[in-house]
């Protein structure tokens, strides 16, 4: 159900799903887009329960509510990009996720190699408790609504820039969307259950994981876009993201000793 | 060897400090653009540079980073 491609298009089929074509791209994006929305969603819910658990559940969901909507609103503004030629596009993407990707590794690693401290959900949700406590309350509470606002916007809008780098290239938006609607409705879903903030899930590796499959995406598609020929062809993207792997577990060693 | 390879990190590490590293990328790329329209350089070497490029950038940047953290907390900072 992930990627859907005419039979008479040049494709990286793997294999056929009913009528349509599974793509290594269209899983790739699926998963990559799911993990690195995971990881922001996370981050968001961690600060709206501490604004619903020290400034009230209105106050929370007002914020995040207006935050989608601005979110919405940014969607609509931006417009199809189906106009914009292929070729540019496709370098352009791969050259923007190659970017993202780049900045995610360099503070996986510094965080993994013990330079700087692994982010920490519960700490990050102490510290807004501890933040929100101190603001008087008011009728409309303007430093709650602010606060839970700020958190969705900025984090949402991650999630939009990563989703629209990861699925621009060779039509994978669809599977990039429906791995961040996942990540949001799995990250929503937890939240409602446990009511606080998801600690056992380890997202340092995962930043880490996504930072390598940002990577590999970006360098595979800037490489197509200038006419790379990759050895292994469709099995390149795998194989990059190996390469990708190998270097960083490399780069935390040498700074590790 | 330990002594080339710390003054090639040094090396790379001043052409690429942190700061450089989201402007390299463009950079690079611009660069294997212009290669590939005035030389005839071969797809695999393209593929090559494509993935080397920033993957040096960023074992500098990070050395670079991983430099200036160990010299703040030397320092106390």
């Amino acid at each position: 159900m992930f990627f859907f491609e005419k039979k008479n298009q040049k494709t990286f089929a793997l294999a056929h799903v009913g009528e349509v074509r599974v793509t290594p791209h269209g899983y790739g994006a699926a998963v990559a887009s799911f993990l690195a929305s995971l990881v922001e969603f996370l981050e968001a819910l961690t600060v709206v329960l501490a604004v619903g658990a020290t400034r009230g559940w209105r106050s929370a969901l007002t914020g995040a509510a207006a935050a989608v909507l601005a979110l919405v609103g940014l969607l609509a503004a931006l417009g199809p990009r189906a106009a914009l030629p292929a070729a540019p596009l496709r370098l352009a993407v791969g050259v923007l996720t190659l970017m993202f990707g780049l900045r995610w590794l360099r503070r996986a690693i510094l965080r993994q190699a013990g330079l700087i401290p692994l982010h920490d959900e519960a700490a990050a949700y102490a510290r807004a408790r501890t933040r929100l406590a101190t603001v008087r309350a008011t009728a409309w509470d303007e430093a709650g609504i602010a606060a839970a606002f700020q958190v969705v916007a900025m984090e949402g809008i991650e999630v939009v820039l990563i989703v629209a780098a990861i699925g621009a290239a060779d039509g994978a938006l669809i599977p990039a969307a429906w791995g961040a609607a996942a990540a949001l409705l799995a990250v929503l879903a937890a939240g409602i259950l446990l009511h606080r903030p998801i600690t056992s899930i380890p997202e340092n590796i995962l930043k880490l994981g996504v930072g390598i499959m940002l990577c590999a995406f970006g360098s595979c598609w800037a490489g197509e876009a200038l006419g790379a020929a990759w050895p292994g062809g469709d099995a390149a993207l795998p194989l990059l993201g190996l390469l990708w792997a190998a270097a960083a577990l490399l780069m935390i060693r040498a700074e590790r000793a | 060897m330990t002594r080339i390879i710390a003054t090639l990190r040094k090396l790379l590490g001043f052409f690429v400090p942190d700061t450089m590293l989201a402007a390299f990328v463009p950079g690079w790329i611009a660069l294997i653009w212009l290669a590939t329209r005035l030389l005839p350089v071969p797809p695999a070497v393209v593929a090559a540079l494509i993935t080397l490029g920033p993957m040096i950038a960023l074992g500098a940047s990070v050395h670079t980073n991983a430099g200036k953290i160990r010299r703040a907390r030397a320092d106390g900072r």
